[in-house]
C-alpha cells in the first residue's frame, strides 16, 4: 500500500493542530483573565464572546474566515484559516479549564500568600500554579485531543491535511475502507498516549486539603 | 495567668471603631482594640460574632468599612484614606498570621514552607533562610519532619509548621485565628504549648480561641465578642470567674459545660 | 432587511434538514449507546473489552472520517447508501460511542444500597430496574446527553462534504453562485448560534434540576453535602471533527 499520502497529510494535520493549540492557549489565558476580572463589564463581554465562539460549528467558522472575515489575510491559505478558526473556538474551552484550575486551589492558599506579603509573581509561580497546573493540564488535554480530531474538518475548505489526501487518493481509485481506516489509526496513535499521560498527571496532582 | 509585664508598655496596635458588613449583614459594629507591646489578648465569643473577621481586618485580609488602625504610633489606615497595595504588604511583613486551616503550601515541604517568604519577601539568602527555618522548626519540635509535605503531617504538626512559618518573618505581632479548632483534641496540646511559650516569651499576640484553659493561663486580657460588639473586656479571672454581663456568663457556662 | 427575509426563506429548509439529521442520528446513537452502557458494566471481560475497543476507536476517529468510511467505504462491500442515510449511520455511531460512556457512568453511579433495598422489599428484578434504577440513571444522564445533542447538531454541518443540502450546504450553494457568500454564511452561523444557545440553555436548566432533585433535601443544613449525583462533563467530549 502507498503510504506517501499519509506522510504528506500528517504534516498538514500537525501544523493545524499545533498552530491552533498555541493560539488557543494564548487566547485562553486572556479568556481566563477576563472570567476572573473584577469588572462586571469585562466578565459579561467574555461570557457573550465565549457563547458566540462555541455556538457556531467549526466548519462554519472556517468558512467565515476563509471566505471573507479574514480581511484578505486568511483567504489564500485554508490551513491558516483553520488554525485561526480552531484557535478561536478552543480558546473558550482552554480559558475555562485554566480558570477552573485556578479556582480549584483553596482560598486559604491565596490568603497565606497575602498574609506573608509574598509578591504576586512569587505567589502565582511558586504556590498557586504548581497546584493548579495538573488540573488545568488534565482538562486541557481532553480539549487538545478533540482539537486534533477537529483538524479533519479543514479538509472541507481544502487544507492539505491527512483526510484531504486520503479523500483524493480514494477519488483516484484507492481502496476507501483501508485508506480511511489507516488515517483513523494515526489519529488514535496520537490521542491514546496523550490521554494516558493526562490521567497520569492528574493522578499525581497535589492540592491543599480543603477542610 | 501569665506573668504580667512590668512597667508601662507603649501601645503597638490601636484599632478604633472598626466596622465591617457583608451586604446587609453587619459583622463588626464598631470595635475598639488597643494592644501594648508584649501583651497577649484572647478573643472569645460565639461563632458568627465577628472574631475572625476582626483579626483578618488587622492585616487587611478583609478591608474594614469604617474606623481607623494605628500601628507603632502611626496611622496606617482609616476610612478616608484607603491603604495602598505596597503599604498593606509592608504591614503584613510585620504581622504574623496563623490560620484555622493551617494553609500550608501543599507543594512545598515543611522547611520550604518556612523559608519561602524569608527569601521572597524579606530577601534573605536561601542558606540564611533555611538555617533560620531549621532553628524555628526545632523550637516547635519538628526537626524530624523538615522534608515532609503537609499531606504527610498530622493537623497538630501542620499547625506548628504554620506557626514557625509566621515567626520566620520576625513579626512584631502574631495573630492566631482559632488555631486549634481544626485539630483533633489530643493533638492540640503541642500547639497550645508552643503558643504559651511565645506569650510567656513576650511576643505581642492576639488569639481567637475556644480554649478557655489556654486563655486563662496565657492571656493578659480577654475580650468577649458577640453580635459584632465587645460585650465585656477584662483579665482572664474577671471574664471567666466573675463576668459582669449576663451574656458573658451564659457563654462561659455553655462552653464550659455548666448549664 | 429584505435580504434577511429572503435568506431565511432559503435557509430554513436547510435548517430543517439539519434538525432531522440530528434527531435521527441522536435517536440511533442513544439506543445503541444505552446498550453499550449496559455492556460496559457487564461482569465478564469477554463482553466488556470488545465494547471498550469499539467505543475507543469510534471516539478516537474524527466524525468526518467515520462519515467518509461509511459513505465511500461501504459501497465497496456492495452496500450502497443514500447520503442522508450515510450521515445518520455515521453520526449515529459516533453519538453511540459517546453516550455509551455517559450511560456506563450513570449506571455505575446507582448506589448498590438502592438496588439491594428494593430487592429486599421483595420487588421483582425487572420492577427494581424500572422503578429504582432507571429513574436514577436518567437523572444523571440527561444533562450530559443534552450536551451530546448540541455537539451532534453542530456536527451535521459536516454533511456538506458529501453534498447534503443541510443548513451549511444550502448557504454555501447559494453563496457560491452569487455575490452574497459572506452574508449567507453569516446568516447560517446566526441560525446555528440561536439553536445552540437554546439547547445549551435547556441543558443548564436540566442540570440544575438534576442537582436540586438529588441534593435538595440536604440544603440549609449549613455544611455542603457531597452531591448524590455525579456530574458527567461533556465539554471535554466535544469532538465533531
Amino acid at each position: 500500500m502507498d503510504l506517501a499520502y499519509l506522510m504528506q497529510g500528517l504534516k498538514g494535520t500537525l501544523l493545524i493542530w499545533v498552530g491552533s493549540l498555541a493560539l488557543a492557549v494564548l487566547l485562553g489565558v486572556v479568556v481566563a483573565a477576563g472570567r476572573r476580572s473584577h469588572s462586571t463589564w469585562v466578565r459579561s463581554i467574555v461570557r457573550v464572546w465565549v457563547a458566540i465562539v462555541r455556538g457556531i460549528p467549526p466548519l462554519v467558522w472556517m468558512l467565515l474566515l476563509f471566505f471573507g472575515l479574514g480581511w484578505g489575510l486568511l483567504g489564500d491559505s485554508p490551513i491558516f484559516a483553520a488554525v485561526v478558526a480552531l484557535g478561536l473556538i478552543n480558546s473558550a474551552y482552554i480559558g475555562d479549564s485554566i480558570n477552573a484550575g485556578l479556582s480549584a486551589v483553596p482560598r486559604g492558599q491565596w490568603e497565606a500568600c497575602q498574609a506573608m506579603a509574598l509578591p504576586k509573581r512569587v505567589a502565582y509561580l511558586r504556590v498557586i500554579l504548581p497546584q493548579a497546573f495538573p488540573i488545568m493540564l488534565a482538562s486541557s488535554t481532553a480539549y487538545a485531543i478533540s482539537l486534533l480530531k477537529n483538524t479533519a474538518i479543514a479538509s472541507i475548505i481544502g487544507a492539505n491535511e491527512m483526510v484531504f489526501y486520503a479523500y483524493n487518493t480514494v477519488q483516484l481509485g484507492a481502496d476507501a475502507l483501508t485508506s480511511f481506516f489507516v488515517i483513523g489509526l494515526v489519529y488514535l496513535a496520537f490521542s491514546v498516549p496523550i490521554g494516558f499521560l493526562a490521567r497520569w498527571i492528574e493522578g499525581r496532582s497535589v492540592i491543599a486539603q480543603v477542610r | 495567668m501569665k506573668t504580667p509585664n512590668n512597667g508601662p508598655s507603649e501601645v503597638l496596635l490601636a484599632a478604633q471603631g472598626i466596622r465591617k458588613s457583608y451586604g446587609h449583614l453587619e459583622i463588626l459594629r464598631g470595635i475598639d482594640l488597643n494592644l501594648g507591646t508584649g501583651e497577649h489578648v484572647s478573643i472569645i465569643g460565639p461563632s458568627g460574632s465577628g472574631k475572625s473577621t476582626l483579626i483578618r481586618c488587622l492585616n487587611f485580609l478583609e478591608m474594614p468599612d469604617g474606623g481607623s488602625i494605628d500601628f507603632g504610633g502611626k496611622r496606617i489606615w482609616d476610612e478616608k484614606s484607603p491603604i495602598k497595595e505596597a503599604d498593606s504588604r509592608a504591614h503584613r511583613t510585620k504581622v504574623g498570621m496563623v490560620f484555622q486551616s493551617f494553609n500550608l503550601f501543599a507543594t512545598h515541604t515543611a522547611l520550604q514552607n518556612v523559608s519561602i517568604a524569608q527569601v521572597h519577601t524579606l530577601g534573605r539568602s536561601r542558606k540564611a533562610a533555611d538555617d533560620r527555618s531549621r532553628e524555628l522548626l526545632d523550637q516547635v519540635g519538628l526537626s524530624e519532619h523538615l522534608d515532609k509535605h503537609p499531606g504527610q503531617l498530622s493537623g497538630g504538626q501542620q499547625q506548628r509548621v504554620a506557626i514557625a512559618r509566621a515567626l520566620a518573618m520576625d513579626p512584631e505581632i502574631m495573630l492566631f485565628d482559632e488555631p486549634t479548632s481544626a485539630i483533633d483534641p489530643e493533638m492540640r496540646v503541642e500547639v497550645l504549648r508552643v503558643m504559651k511559650d511565645l506569650a510567656n516569651g513576650g511576643m505581642t499576640m492576639i488569639s481567637v480561641t475556644h480554649e478557655f484553659n489556654f486563655a486563662r493561663d496565657a492571656a493578659d486580657r480577654v475580650l468577649f465578642l458577640a453580635g459584632g460588639l465587645i460585650v465585656e473586656e477584662g483579665t482572664p479571672d474577671e471574664i471567666f470567674s466573675a463576668p459582669k454581663q449576663e451574656r458573658t456568663q451564659q457563654f462561659v457556662n455553655a462552653v464550659s459545660g455548666i448549664v | 432587511m429584505d435580504y434577511i427575509v429572503e435568506s431565511l426563506t432559503r435557509l430554513l429548509p436547510g435548517l430543517l434538514t439539519s434538525v432531522q439529521m440530528t434527531v435521527v442520528s441522536v435517536a440511533i446513537g442513544m439506543v445503541l449507546g444505552f446498550l453499550g452502557g449496559l455492556l460496559l458494566n457487564n461482569r465478564h471481560r469477554g463482553v466488556r473489552y470488545p465494547v471498550i475497543a469499539l467505543v475507543e476507536v469510534l471516539r478516537g476517529f474524527p466524525a468526518l472520517l467515520t462519515l467518509y468510511f461509511v459513505y465511500f467505504g461501504l459501497p465497496k462491500l456492495d452496500v450502497v447508501l443514500d447520503g442522508f442515510v450515510a450521515v445518520v449511520i455515521a453520526f449515529g455511531l459516533t453519538v453511540a460511542a459517546y453516550t455509551a460512556e455517559i450511560f456506563r457512568a450513570a449506571i455505575a453511579s446507582v448506589p448498590r444500597g438502592q438496588r439491594e433495598a428494593a430487592l429486599s422489599l421483595g420487588l421483582r428484578r425487572n420492577k427494581t430496574i424500572r422503578l429504582i434504577v432507571l429513574p436514577h440513571v436518567l437523572r444523571v444522564a440527561v444533562p450530559p446527553l443534552l450536551g451530546i445533542v448540541v455537539i451532534a447538531f453542530q456536527g451535521t454541518s459536516l454533511a456538506i462534504s458529501i453534498g447534503q443540502l443541510e443548513l451549511t450546504g444550502v448557504a454555501l450553494n447559494f453563496g457560491m453562485s452569487t455575490f452574497y457568500l459572506l452574508p449567507e454564511i453569516l446568516m447560517a452561523g446566526a441560525l446555528y448560534l440561536i439553536v445552540t444557545t437554546l439547547l445549551t440553555w435547556v441543558e443548564i436548566v436540566s442540570e440544575r434540576r438534576a442537582q436540586r432533585l438529588s441534593g435538595g433535601s440536604y440544603q440549609g443544613s449549613g455544611r455542603k453535602r457531597r452531591r448524590g449525583v455525579p456530574k458527567i462533563s461533556t465539554e471535554a467530549l466535544r469532538t465533531t471533527g
